[in-house]
């Protein structure tokens, strides 16, 4: 019987997949999260259904009507708070990357005087990005007063933090060959970086820096919020004087030109790489 | 010396000048002299003392309140995971087959996304009254932005096979969603759900500075009491939170690959 070869030719069904306890398990204890949440943050259904058609009745407020048209010579002072802004950006931008450079230059993995110097380097790094731009923005009104300077330091803290870490991961996968051709040459731990590495990663770089620069413009947007700097007061002070029109004629203005920078620097940054 | 040689160091040089160009805009009227900054630093290292001298009695009042950031960021993510669904589905080039729709469902992802965070949760506030509530919804719509950009690139990788075989048998687009669609890009899109919720974590820790709920919320008022001495525990516990967090999503991301 066990030998019936018909029998055993026979396709066979692979047997069912066992039940995925480990998976139901995970997904409970996450939707037991949710629920608690939920439940202290006052989220339920009710607040939805109230809160949904007010905010769009608000969002509505914001777009012109004839009997309510934007403020267009409010246009000015937004075109000299845009450029504070852009301002903000740029410098950081370009003092946090100047900053990232010799930063990952000596602390890559490949290019490190020891394994203590790029561990050192890497737990530096990854604190420095844990900290949120926005709270480093607010403390550091505190300490430099209202106005464009924290919000150019914080962000050049941010952009530090996001263009090392990216450059110090590129130039873990460079070619080896250049360095040790200097390091056979004679050439020291300095020249290695500087003859060796930096030109395999000068592309890069300016990709990262360009890529800093745009999420930077996004962030100066609201860095007035919390004082420190740009369009973001305006905005805060027309919404807190429920001016609907104004309103609507910053965020328009703001998203026109983030859009800008945006596309400008992506279609940059696609020809550098 | 070949032609293209010589001018090896022009490249170089257009671009240092261009940076130093931009530098010296950027810093025009930005009133940073020396002097401010000598007398922010003297500042700083007062605070920096300040900090020093820690006082734990702040504890209970942070854990309370990055228990509320995390707990906002959660459903902020959960309701943009859901919302950005359709969008997602819109602006895929590979579902619709109507010629101006997936343009349509980028620019309104793009739309959404010129929303900070911050900047809604003011106007919610501003209709719905101070509360977390307002951050939840601050942080999931501003979310969907770019949860359905990552669901729709994701979307138009998908396998097209499967999507031709249940076609063939006569199966409508919404079953070919659920039985072609579905079961492939679940795993990513759940990773991307993680990846929003690191970031969303880092919002819910700021919308409390406009009156959104979490951890800033204290942050706010210890700053406008100039209390140093918790505001630097504070800061060590939004940075411990949001280290644990980013390493643990990691690790469960790197699973679901």
């Amino acid at each position: 019987m066990e030998d019936n070869p018909a029998h055993s030719a026979r396709p066979s069904l692979p047997p069912p997949p066992p039940f995925p306890w480990q998976l139901w398990a995970i997904a409970g204890v996450v939707f037991a999260f949710l629920w608690w949440s939920a439940v202290e943050t006052g989220v339920n259904w009710e607040a939805f259904r109230e809160g949904f058609p007010e905010l769009g009745e608000y969002f509505g407020r914001l777009l012109p009507t004839s009997e309510n048209p934007w403020p267009l010579d409010y246009l000015p002072l937004i075109q000299e708070k845009l450029i504070e802004t852009i301002k903000i950006a740029l410098g950081a931008s370009i003092i946090g990357s100047a900053l990232a450079l010799p930063f990952a230059l000596l602390g890559a993995r490949n290019l490190a005087a020891g394994k203590w110097v790029y561990n050192l380097g890497r737990g530096f790094l990854n604190l420095v990005r844990t900290i949120p731009d926005l709270i480093l923005a607010t403390l550091l009104a505190a300490v430099f007063g209202i106005g464009p300077v924290a919000g150019l330091l914080a962000l050049t803290v941010f952009t530090f933090g996001i263009v090392a870490k990216l450059l110090c991961d590129t130039i873990e996968t460079i070619d080896p060959g250049p360095m040790e051709s200097v390091t056979a040459a004679g050439g020291s731990y300095l020249e290695r970086a500087l003859y060796a590495a930096f030109p395999q990663v000068a592309p890069d770089f300016t990709a990262y820096s360009l890529y800093a620069f745009e999420v930077n413009v996004r962030a100066a947007a609201v860095l007035g919020l919390v004082g420190a700097g740009g369009i973001g007061a305006n905005l805060q002070q027309s919404i807190s004087f429920m001016n609907y029109s104004r309103v609507g004629l910053i965020i328009f203005v703001t998203f026109i030109v983030v859009l800008i920078i945006d596309t400008f620097s992506t279609w940059l940054r696609s020809r550098l790489v | 010396m070949t032609p293209a040689k010589r001018y090896d160091w022009l490249i170089p040089t257009v671009y240092a000048v261009l940076t130093i160009a931009a530098l010296w805009w950027s810093f025009s009227d930005m009133e940073l002299t020396l002097d401010r900054l000598i007398k922010g630093g003297a500042q700083l290292s007062g605070i920096l003392r300040q900090m020093s001298q820690a006082d734990w009695s702040i504890l209970p009042k942070m854990g309370q309140g990055l228990k509320e950031s995390v707990q906002i960021a959660a459903l902020g993510t959960v309701l943009a995971a859901i919302l950005a669904i359709p969008f997602g589905a819109l602006a895929a080039r590979n579902l619709s087959g109507v010629p101006f729709v997936p343009a349509l469902g980028k620019f309104l992802l793009n739309f959404i996304r010129a929303f900070p965070e911050l900047i809604l949760a003011i106007a919610f506030i501003k209709a719905l009254g101070p509360g977390a509530f307002a951050g939840v919804l601050a942080v999931g719509i501003h979310s969907i932005g770019m949860m359905g950009k990552l669901y729709a690139e994701r979307i138009e990788t998908v396998d097209k096979g499967a999507i031709e075989a249940l076609t063939a048998t006569g199966a409508s687009p919404a079953e070919v969603f659920r039985h072609a669609i579905v079961p492939e890009v679940l795993p990513d899109f759940l990773s991307f759900a993680l990846y929003r919720f690191d970031l969303n974590v880092r919002a819910a820790t700021v919308l409390g500075l406009v009156g959104a709920g979490g951890i800033g919320t204290l942050l706010d008022l210890q700053r406008k009491g100039g209390k140093w001495e918790t505001i630097g525990v504070i800061l060590l516990g939004i940075i411990v939170t949001i280290g644990l967090i980013d390493h643990f999503s990691a690790q469960l991301r790197a699973k679901l690959a």
